[in-house]
């Protein structure tokens, strides 16, 4: 089920009016929130729930399992069961296929002809999120910074909660899961603020990524005879349709989830006002990069120890997070691309120069900030262009065509004949710019909307414009979240 | 709890009633519109069609039938209301909703073609029915096809929603009134399609190179039978046409005989001509088509005296 469908419509105050005066005791209300969740999941493909009962059952067992025994080897048993279960998982329906494929074409440049058999299975959707959610609860359970779940109805809640099931943020179970044991009573401020939140999710997503979704499948389409301009502008687009349609997920899930009582994590903070790289990793898919960090680089070494091991860490867990996007030599390539530009700030010791708010007290950035905030997102979009190419020749050429084929009358004429071509999206393209100035000036909020200090009145013309930009000027093709496919 | 859902309810209802009026607003430009589809409809549902010779069909009708010079050959007025990409039962549904706007024609042209009788398929265009939801005929005809059109007319903005910016756009332009009339590809229904030979038929010939055989569904056949008899009731005499058509598309319709059959038999049965034009001398030639089964400029240009002198042959004109 899809946050911008007319099913989603329905369900939602269905299960909120269920949960709120239907259920009233904390059991009741998981039971219908497990329901609820199996059902959204079911709704897109009920045959891969059994993969989510499975990863579920799996992770609830080692966690009991973990708490009964104090025997350090059987200890690292279980969680090696958890890891080779989950990411097996992962790995059979998402990289099996392209390690194949890899090998076989690496082992045909020495001659050796192979063939391996190919799965070809569809990737059940949400698998590296929830699977990661699982992890996190036996890594904590296993170091012991949390006691395992004695409930089963609110672990398997925990896993499958609807609104950030299928594209996170990827919740930390000591965070989460405890939320399920409270006894939820309703916050009429918190529920309107979600209500909000969801507004601007559903704005970012529907008015701003699904119309910029258009604009660059039509630049990225035969990028060997897009002028070079075009395939600029295309990038440019392609960095805010996968914001919109990334935060705005996050968004919509955060704003759900306040209307049942419970917080997630943020995953977005306003990344494109980022001064440099590292901040930019810091406000970017946070629910990811921090998971990356907790279980991935900081038992790596982090950034402790010599250079090299800097190096190398940096770079793992840039690779390892280009690969978690998908099983594709472009990832790999972009998060490559993003530890070189990470690279120089940490061995410079200036990764954490930026950790504060941009332009404290004052409306416009200063000139310096202005310019550090336009070559992070130069550079965020060069890594773009690998994300969103099909392959590193096409991604390459992109940038060639970009680089040597946007002076010119031709590339000029070019330009100015797709600009005309796309008219349509002028006003799409206008609600872009009032994005950028809202989130501007909300960037030290939460959200676009979040304690709008203006009259009721005010605040309800916004919100019904909001609303009617999303009727007439979004894109009602139902397009999917582009991150369901990881 | 309650003040929560309070406030909910009231921003509802102020919502709702916002997009009403909006709703209502938007569709009420696509009804101010006077060129292409819309204007066409505009013109049947403001009773502004007032001709003595109607064209009624497919967009075989609607570039074929150039309505204004054929009319200056026979010495009377001319309407197009061909609609593209269309199946007899939305014909029907728009000739009924003609007919209870504007007074009957004299003669009614109904074309047909090679795939009049196959079985209704989807909507074609489907954001020209949306102002038009309101006449019974045309719900009717679309609510078969496309069930979730109730949508369109009762929850607001559901119509444009569907559709992208560009409906917005038209209506916003008709409201305005910014059409550009000048250069309205429409003209009295009839549209000009000056366009070179377009390659796609030579795909279909490879495709089906043992020939290729349509279907001639009962139920279209008997919305033949009902676009004729409602004609023949508003007191108009009726033709049953078959335009020009690429021989070599003729060669490879394997069942031609029997589709051709049945428009003699439905003609001979409601008691009306069937003027059979699909073998005129220049149908061999696709310098006069752009597609098999569409005339250009310089096919309709030869077309025109040809249905002109059979229109004025007709007792109905005399």
């Amino acid at each position: 089920m899809l946050f911008n469908s007319h099913t989603f419509a329905l369900f939602l105050p269905v299960v909120f009016a269920l949960y709120w005066w239907v259920f009233h005791d904390r059991r009741g209300r998981n039971v219908l929130l497990l329901i609820a969740s199996y059902v959204f999941y079911g709704w897109w493909d009920w045959r891969f729930l059994g993969l989510i009962v499975l990863s579920s059952l799996l992770d609830f067992s080692v966690g009991l399992a973990l708490e009964r025994t104090e025997r350090k080897r059987s200890r690292q048993q279980l969680l090696w069961l958890s890891l080779i279960g989950n990411l097996g998982m992962l790995g059979v329906f998402k990289y099996y296929d392209f390690f194949a494929a890899s090998l076989a074409g690496a082992l045909a440049t020495f001659g050796i002809s192979l063939h391996p058999f190919m799965l070809g299975l569809v990737l059940p959707v949400g698998i590296s999120f929830y699977t990661f959610q699982t992890l996190s609860y036996t890594i904590d359970v296993y170091r012991r910074e949390m006691r395992a779940e004695r409930d089963p109805v609110a672990f398997f809640a925990f896993v499958s909660f609807f609104p950030q099931l299928v594209a996170g943020p990827i919740e930390r179970a000591r965070e989460l899961l405890p939320q399920f044991k409270e006894d939820h009573r309703f916050d009429p401020v918190a529920a309107a603020d979600g209500l909000r939140q969801m507004l601007w999710g559903l704005f970012k997503k529907i008015v701003i990524a699904d119309n910029c979704a258009r604009l660059v499948d039509a630049t990225y389409a035969h990028p060997g005879q897009t002028p070079g301009l075009v395939l600029a502008l295309g990038t440019v687009l392609f960095a805010f349709q996968i914001y919109g349609d990334f935060s705005g997920y996050s968004d919509i899930a955060v704003g759900c989830a306040r209307l049942f009582g419970f917080r997630l994590m943020r995953n977005f903070a306003f990344p494109y006002f980022s001064r440099d790289i590292a901040e930019f990793w810091r406000r970017w898919h946070i629910s990811l990069n921090t998971w990356f960090r907790d279980y991935l680089y900081i038992p790596l070494g982090g950034s402790r120890g010599g250079t090299a091991q800097r190096v190398r860490n940096t770079f793992a867990i840039f690779a390892v997070s280009g690969l978690w996007h998908g099983a594709n030599w472009t990832f790999l390539a972009w998060g490559v691309l993003n530890a070189l530009f990470f690279l120089p700030l940490l061995l410079a010791r200036r990764n954490r120069t930026h950790t504060g708010p941009i332009a404290p007290g004052r409306i416009l950035p200063t000139t310096s900030e202005t310019f550090a905030i336009g070559l992070t997102f130069g550079m965020t979009c060069l890594a773009w262009i690998f994300f969103r190419s099909r392959t590193i020749d096409e991604a390459i050429l992109i940038i060639r065509r970009i680089l040597f084929h946007s002076t010119g009358h031709g590339a000029l004429a070019g330009a100015m004949d797709f600009v005309k071509e796309h008219l349509l999206y002028v006003p799409a393209l206008v609600l872009l710019l009032l994005m950028l100035v809202v989130e501007w000036v909300q960037r030290e909020r939460q959200h676009g909307l979040e304690r709008l200090p203006s009259a009721r009145p005010m605040r309800w013309t916004l919100y019904i414009g909001l609303i009617l930009a999303i009727a007439l000027v979004g894109d009602h093709g139902a397009q999917q979240f582009i991150y369901f496919q990881f | 709890m309650r003040p929560f859902i309070r406030g909910a309810v009231l921003f509802l209802l102020v919502l709702t009633g916002t997009a009403f009026g909006l709703d209502r607003m938007l569709k009420t430009g696509l009804r101010e519109r006077t060129t292409d589809v819309y204007g066409v409809w505009n013109r049947i549902v403001r009773g502004d069609i007032r001709s003595n010779v109607l064209f009624c069909g497919s967009s075989r009708a609607l570039v074929h039938f150039d309505a204004a010079h054929i009319g200056e050959r026979i010495g009377h007025t001319c309407d197009n209301i061909g609609m593209d990409g269309t199946q007899l039962d939305l014909q029907l549904a728009r000739l009924r909703t003609l007919l209870r706007h504007c007074p009957p024609p004299r003669v009614i042209v109904q074309e047909v073609d090679i795939i009049s009788l196959t079985p209704d398929s989807g909507l074609y265009f489907d954001q020209q029915y949306l102002p038009y939801l309101d006449e019974p005929a045309v719900r009717q005809a679309v609510y078969r096809i496309e069930p979730d059109a109730w949508m369109d007319r009762w929850i607001p903005l559901h119509g444009f929603m569907r559709h992208d910016m560009g409906l917005t756009y038209l209506a916003l332009q008709g409201i305005m009134h910014l059409e550009d009339t000048l250069n309205d590809p429409v003209h009295r229904g009839f549209e000009l399609r000056d366009r070179a030979w377009e390659g796609s038929f030579d795909h279909f010939l490879e495709k089906h190179r043992d020939g290729i055989r349509y279907p001639t569904d009962t139920t279209a056949q008997r919305t033949l039978r009902t676009i004729i008899r409602t004609a023949q009731e508003a007191g108009a005499q009726v033709v049953l046409c078959y335009a020009p058509e690429l021989v070599e598309n003729q060669l490879i319709t394997l069942n031609r005989a029997e589709i051709m059959d049945i428009y003699r038999r439905i003609a001979k049965e409601a008691g009306i001509p069937f003027w059979d034009f699909s073998k005129a001398t220049f149908s061999n030639d696709r310098a006069y088509f752009y597609n098999s089964q569409h005339m250009n400029a310089k096919g309709v240009a030869l077309f025109t005296p040809m249905i002109a002198d059979s229109l004025r042959n007709l007792p109905a004109l005399r």
